[in-house]
């Protein structure tokens, strides 16, 4: 990781591509699921510029994950902040075959309408528990960092995680029985 | 039973970022929070197995484009922040090349009228004093420079003559 920054900081072109080999889809799908099929593009590419302009002040405090993802968070929050009103849009599943990944053939078909639901369920979390979720289960970020990153309490951002595990367990009750 | 007091142990436990004996204890007593616990882990299972997005590929050549898009800006950025540097460096040169006005002399009563009028050189002549060591430094010039003309006079003579023999 460290010789990573390094190469990023001295504008070597294997870092920067190294970063988007290794972290790009895990960026677009922690903004897709943040903000919406609609603006993730717009707000990936917004991520790396920021990324690729800031990473020569980067200490490492932290861990460069956390450091990229909050970016990234920072960057959806403003995005979500504009488009408040006008951000109902594709469902997931729609815009998963949109986006040219298309569903898993080997998977049951009552899996994958499991993982539908599922996805579906995240992409309709109260905005505070899909951060704290996204940030947990996409990017890996311990909870001691996604508290740092949010600004707030340790157990608040474990409370939220645990409000939106009690929300998606709902969600797949049906496919359970 | 307290499981409402278990509950970010229960999150953390599921994430396996910590487990105390406490919650262990209540645990092996309370089916219901143990139940909880494991879906929490089936829900973390079901999300990492769901099929992955990837972005789309324009995207991914956008992206990796995004260094070579901007190092002209930062190049020009770089180039204009140079040439105003060099404005700033050498504006002081050329101000110090132009000199700067005397300062007027406040026009006051007291001043003397330092200004002369003449009609001719004999003016002039008869306003200095006869024996000045000026005038004589004058006179001293005149002479060499009748010298000099008359050398001329007679370098003029001699080609004319050497005209009028060929």
């Amino acid at each position: 990781m460290a010789d990573l920054v390094k190469g990023l900081q001295s504008g070597q072109a294997w870092a920067y591509e190294r970063l988007v080999r290794d972290y790009g889809d895990r960026i677009y799908r922690f903004v897709r699921r943040m903000v919406g099929n609609r603006h993730a593009e717009d707000v990936t590419q917004e991520v790396f510029i920021r990324v690729h302009r800031s990473v020569g002040s980067y200490e490492p405090s932290g861990s460069f994950d956390s450091w990229l993802f909050t970016i990234a968070n920072n960057m959806c929050i403003d995005n979500m902040r504009r488009h408040r009103n006008d951000r109902r849009e594709l469902p997931l599943v729609e815009a998963a075959s949109a986006n040219g990944r298309p569903p898993d053939p080997s998977a049951a078909p009552v899996d994958r309408e499991m993982h539908e639901a599922l996805m579906r369920a995240v992409d309709e979390l109260p905005e505070d528990q899909k951060q704290v979720f996204l940030m947990r289960e996409e990017a890996g970020i311990p909870f001691k960092e996604i508290a740092r990153i949010v600004r707030c309490p340790l157990n608040t951002a474990l409370g939220r995680m645990h409000y939106a595990m009690l929300h998606l367990r709902e969600s797949l009750k049906a496919y359970k029985e | 039973m307290d499981c409402e007091r278990f509950k970010e142990a229960k999150v953390l436990a599921a994430h396996d970022e910590g487990r105390t004996p406490e919650l262990d204890a209540h645990l092996a007593s309370c089916a219901s929070c143990r139940a909880e616990v494991e879906e929490m882990a089936e829900i973390r299972r079901r999300y990492a197995e769901a099929p992955a997005e990837a972005m789309s590929e324009p995207l991914r050549a956008r992206l990796l484009a995004l260094p070579r898009r901007r190092a002209p800006r930062y190049a020009w950025a770089a180039l204009a922040a140079a040439a105003v540097l060099l404005a700033i460096l050498v504006a002081p040169l050329f101000r110090r090349e132009r000199p700067a006005p005397p300062p007027e002399a406040p026009k006051t009563e007291s001043n003397i009228d330092l200004t002369f009028s003449f009609d001719s050189v004999d003016d002039v002549r008869a306003s200095l004093p006869e024996d000045s060591d000026e005038l004589a430094a004058t006179r001293e010039s005149e002479v060499a420079e009748s010298e000099v003309d008359r050398e001329f006079r007679e370098l003029g003579e001699s080609i004319q003559s050497l005209e009028s023999y060929w």
